[in-house]
């Protein structure tokens, strides 16, 4: 039949996800038939689902992929694409948390709760977050404490303490630490001014110590019980700390690039123009904005209702182009943080679980503006192994060439010796010509750039 | 000797066992028992604004909840 069992979908054997010919299922297994018809009939899924809190999904005829454990098949709406908590700047992972929360809160009124509390449940359609793990709901044991507890401190709180405390680089450390930050690890690095903040002292650095105190401690052990207060309070205590942690670009090296860059105002009228023109040939039905700094470029794809996801490396330049998203309540565009010179690779059990950005494609169309000297020059990247790697990536390619004499160049150039004989014009034809055929060559007015379009061979 | 030791911790061993029904995430020990210990305190918090929340309620000459421009003061019962 040709099943293919998402490699992600191991954990909970409260069912799977699977796709058949294409299309996404999820099986739900009879062990989570009880929990599956509460959250139903409780009214929390049209609740969650009329909020844009949770997936929406319908109930499907098509065979299970296991029958032998099945109850149903659901066909859940497909999110335009998946992506990753360390591909999120602070805000994306911050309106993450509070989804979470929200969704909690909600299950608790209605008598259940959530049994994980993983920011890979969470992915973004445009700039809202939505849960995506339909069997993440169980009955509510009063008395019992909240299990995804340490969970969402891992998942969610520490690398948000971390980011806005420390260094807004440290989200990165999700992508070594799959179930989240170590909350002992949090706890060390983050600055003793942190626990002055009840939340952060008790969420963090008390619960981290009693993780260290209570290792060896069965959990039937452990005495006391919760009330329905004290869970609420717990999960209000939580959001009132996400709540309390800012962080603000500051001295970005992209923050005023449009303004600093050597474009006159034709300049990039003409740039926006010509992008704009080559879109409305190819007409894309999705697109990656690679080295999109705050998204000026991908909006010219986003606003004519297509996917569009705007890649940067710098965290200021995404946050900055989220805060925007947010304000646009733009629904295609999805700002992410990656470098691409060290694109995320596929990470978690058997190099499966997560994907590489390579896998998540390819996409229609490439927009890689500005982006060449970053990859040919500062990163040394020859030329021919750039075409390569944008062939795996897309079908349509819009280029722009900044040649040597380019300010931009110079200054990359300025402290170091230029080796890069064969970077001019008839160097990138050449060493794209394997990959890709030129359907169109347009120099920028006013400057001394070139606006390709090009199709993959 | 023995029996009359072992009953306590297993009357307690059973209670508790309902208590903690298994779930296919570790919670964590520390976790656990963190809850527990503030699970009062934060929970006094909740249950302290609901209460004030009553109270006030109580107090103001409008429900906080009533729409106002459906309702005028006036026409309330008792306002």
């Amino acid at each position: 039949m040709g099943d293919a069992r998402q490699p992600s979908s191991f954990r909970d054997r409260s069912g799977f996800l699977f796709t058949r010919d294409g299309r996404l299922f999820r099986q739900v297994n009879r062990s989570y038939q009880p929990d599956f018809e509460l959250l139903l009939s409780s009214g929390l899924y049209k609740e969650l689902v009329d909020l844009s809190l949770l997936v929406a999904h319908r109930e499907s005829s098509e065979p299970p992929a296991d029958p032998a454990l099945a109850f149903k098949v659901l066909e859940p709406e497909r999110m335009p694409f998946i992506s990753y908590p360390y591909e999120w700047c602070f805000g994306q992972l911050k309106r993450a948390a509070l989804c979470t929360l929200e969704v909690q809160k909600r299950a608790l009124a209605r008598g259940l709760s959530l049994k994980d509390a993983s920011a890979y449940n969470i992915q973004f359609r445009g700039h809202q977050p939505v849960l995506i793990d339909t069997p993440s709901f169980e009955r509510l044991v009063e008395e019992r404490p909240w299990f995804a507890y340490r969970q969402f401190c891992q998942h969610f709180l520490a690398p948000l303490a971390l980011m806005a405390q420390v260094d807004v680089r440290l989200s990165q450390l999700l992508r070594v630490h799959i179930d989240g930050i170590p909350l002992d690890l949090a706890a060390r690095l983050l600055p003793a001014h942190s626990r002055l903040r009840p939340g952060l002292a008790l969420h963090i650095h008390l619960h981290a110590g009693a993780q260290r105190r209570y290792a060896d401690v069965p959990l039937a052990a452990s005495r006391g019980r919760m009330t329905r207060s004290s869970h609420i309070g717990i999960v209000d205590n939580l959001e009132a700390t996400v709540r309390g942690l800012h962080w603000d670009p500051r001295g970005t090296a992209w923050q005023s690039y449009y303004e600093e860059t050597n474009y006159s105002p034709a300049g990039i009228e003409n740039k926006l123009a010509l992008t704009e023109s080559f879109l409305n040939q190819v007409r894309p039905r999705s697109v990656w904005d690679l080295g999109a700094n705050t998204g000026m470029f991908s909006r010219l794809a986003s606003r004519q209702g297509i996917f569009t996801l705007s890649i940067d490396s710098d965290p200021g330049a995404v946050e900055l182009n989220d805060r925007a998203c947010v304000q646009e309540a733009s629904p295609n565009l999805l700002p992410l943080l990656i470098d691409l010179t060290n694109p995320s690779p596929a990470v978690g059990w058997k190099n499966e679980e997560r994907m590489s950005l390579r896998e998540r494609g390819p996409a229609d169309a490439i927009l890689a503006l500005a982006l060449i000297h970053h990859l040919a020059i500062a990163n040394n990247t020859p030329l021919s192994d750039i075409a390569t790697w944008f062939s795996h990536l897309t079908h349509w390619l819009v280029l722009e060439f900044v040649p040597k004499q380019d300010s931009q160049v110079q200054r990359l150039l300025s402290f170091r010796a230029d080796i890069f004989d064969d970077y001019h014009e008839e160097g990138l034809e050449k060493a794209f010509a394997g990959a890709f055929r030129i359907i169109s060559r347009q120099p920028i007015r006013e400057s001394s750039r070139v606006l390709y379009l090009m199709e993959r061979r | 000797m023995a029996h009359t030791g072992n009953l306590p911790m297993l009357v307690e061993a059973t209670r508790l066992a309902l208590v903690v029904p298994p779930a296919y995430l570790d919670p964590g020990s520390g976790s656990f028992i963190l809850q527990l210990l503030v699970a009062g305190i934060l929970g006094g918090l909740v249950a302290l604004r609901m209460s004030w929340g009553k109270i006030k309620a109580r107090f103001s000459r409008r429900p906080p909840d009533t729409d106002d421009k459906a309702t005028p003061p006036e026409a309330k019962p008792g306002g």
